[in-house]
């Protein structure tokens, strides 16, 4: 197995594409919408050859372009930040992907608070939530790059449409290496505890440890999850969560409208009702500013979900 | 168009017309304006099996305006991919053929359309991918000229100029209708013969590979690959 432990996300992506296509190089295709030199991948053209294409700034178009190299045969990654692959080629991922039971994955990058200085136009919040609610598709959120290469090779053997969400840096804790067994999982349990379950994705996994640390400190033993799996949701570790717990704080950079706080709360609302609290983003837009600053901005650091745990074990006594 | 081709058409213009009266509704017009295109693809140009739709090294033909399935259903049940009388199940319950054709219901139908403008940039792709493949089979699509409105479109006639996939041919249904009203002569598609302003002009018979007088004479930008 080739490790992609210590590199940037993006870095990630270009190795592991990289991989596939020698692995497969009659199936894979990369896709670029003018965004290739912000994701690493203009290296790609070299080694892929006519299996790199940088279409240009379309991504509408390379949306649908992808669905006919499938018909062709082929099988492709598609790169572009989120909001220009869900916000903007939403209908194209619904009837020329997944209505017309094609198969590709989509790679949105730059999640949430981590457009940073890119802004609100460009800062998504709603990208999971569009896609979930696409039949039959796949939704990820990736927390570090072994993970992300754990999910990308997934993507290509399972078919169907795949969502990919990930930062492009460098997560701020790697949370796997190499050994890791992966398995079918989509959640896996970080940290063990039974006073209250943490269940977080992507850049919020880190900060729920924290938060689970911060909590430790006044006797609390918080349960930590890794639900980078948003649809269909790994559901036995998050019921075993929520029964032996009594008490879940879901944690994303993301709207809480749609994303893996509602998937927990549809989940536990049919079959295991339980007191839940949801960090992430509510009725607000994007805008500039450091991770640092927005992360406090919106509420998603460890302290607020050290203060919704507490919340939430309040209200389950 | 020969006479066997003309019979061709006549008999997909008539189960189109049936296949649409017998629900009552439909796009007539956008069915019925593209028969002769119709007709001349699977009659001379395609190459297809209607044993073998999935044989490998068949021509692709992509609908981008779904709109006009009922005419591409005639097409396929004329030239041998399913039975006519399946025509009569037309947007029925439970249907093998929807009004915008579905790939995955009916053999012959290379791909879902119906939401204008993807049709012709999934054609693109499937023409990259086949030729990135090695493959010599050719992809046809037709577009409407109202579809034309879509900036879709103008992304996917980009890539496919700039990729220069002369394995795809794009046919327009310049038929100079759309659901609400004509087209607007003032807003032609981008593969309407509009006169470009003057100043352009020279420039605009450039890239078509004509000569202009007095300037030198250039050859299209895409060579034309040989057909097999």
């Amino acid at each position: 197995m080739n490790s992609v432990a210590g590199l940037e996300m993006r870095k990630a992506y270009a190795a592991t594409v990289a991989e596939l296509w020698r692995e497969h190089p009659d199936e894979v295709y990369a896709l670029e919408a003018d965004l290739s030199s912000a994701m690493s991948t203009t290296g790609l053209k070299d080694i892929m050859g006519d299996h790199f294409v940088n279409v240009g700034i379309m991504e509408a178009h390379m949306v649908s372009a992808a669905a006919g190299i499938n018909l062709a045969g082929g099988y492709a990654y598609v790169h572009s930040f989120g909001q220009f692959l869900a916000r903007r080629a939403m209908d194209q991922i619904f009837v020329s992907l997944a209505y017309a039971g094609l198969s590709a994955c989509l790679v949105g990058s730059d999640s949430g608070i981590t457009a940073e200085h890119n802004g609100g136009t460009h800062m998504t919040f709603e990208d999971m939530g569009i896609v979930r609610v696409i039949p039959e598709a796949y939704v990820y959120e990736v927390s570090d790059p072994t993970q992300f290469r754990h999910v990308l090779r997934l993507a290509r053997e399972h078919r169907g449409l795949t969502y990919i969400r990930t930062i492009r840096k460098r997560p701020e804790v790697e949370l796997y290496d190499e050994h890791t067994t992966f398995a079918d999982a989509g959640a896996l349990v970080l940290r063990p505890g039974n006073d209250v379950a943490l269940l977080a994705s992507g850049i919020e996994v880190c900060h729920a440890l924290a938060a689970a640390d911060l909590l430790a400190k006044d006797g609390i033993e918080a349960r930590v999850l890794d639900v980078f799996r948003i649809k269909p949701l790994d559901e036995e570790p998050i019921l075993a969560a929520a029964r032996e717990t009594g008490a879940v704080v879901t944690c994303e950079n993301h709207n809480v409208i749609n994303g893996l706080g509602s998937a927990v709360s549809e989940l536990l609302g049919e079959r295991q009702p339980t007191p839940i609290q949801r960090i992430g983003v509510r009725e607000q837009f994007g805008q500039v500013g450091t991770t640092a600053y927005l992360r406090d901005y919106y509420q998603l650091g460890p302290e607020a979900i050290a203060a919704a745990a507490r919340d939430v074990i309040a209200r389950r006594n | 168009m020969t006479k066997s081709l003309e019979r061709l058409a006549t008999t997909i213009r008539r189960e189109t017309l049936a296949e649409l009266l017998s629900i009552g509704y439909g796009h007539f017009g956008g069915s019925l304006s593209i028969v002769e295109a119709l007709a001349v693809l699977y009659g001379k140009h395609l190459n297809y099996d209607a044993s073998n739709p999935a044989w490998d090294a068949r021509d692709r033909f992509i609908l981008s305006k779904g709109h006009a399935g009922p005419a591409l259903y005639a097409t396929l049940a004329v030239c041998g991919f399913f039975p006519s009388s399946e025509l009569k199940t037309l947007n029925s319950n439970g249907t093998s053929l929807p009004s915008h054709p579905d790939r995955k219901l009916i053999p012959g139908v290379e791909m879902t359309t119906g939401s204008m403008g993807q049709g012709l940039s999934v054609a693109a792709g499937l023409a990259y991918g086949l030729r990135s493949q090695g493959s010599s089979s050719r992809v046809y699509a037709i577009v409407g000229d109202g579809e034309l409105n879509e900036g879709q479109c103008w992304e996917a006639l980009q890539f496919i100029s700039h990729q220069c996939l002369t394995n795809l041919v794009v046919m327009i249904d310049d038929n100079k209708r759309q659901l609400d009203h004509r087209r607007d002569r003032r807003r032609p598609h981008p593969g309407s013969r509009q006169r470009p302003a003057s100043r352009d002009r020279a420039r605009h018979r450039q890239g078509r590979g004509r000569r202009v007088p007095g300037g030198p004479r250039r050859q299209p930008p895409c060579s034309p690959r040989r057909r097999r």
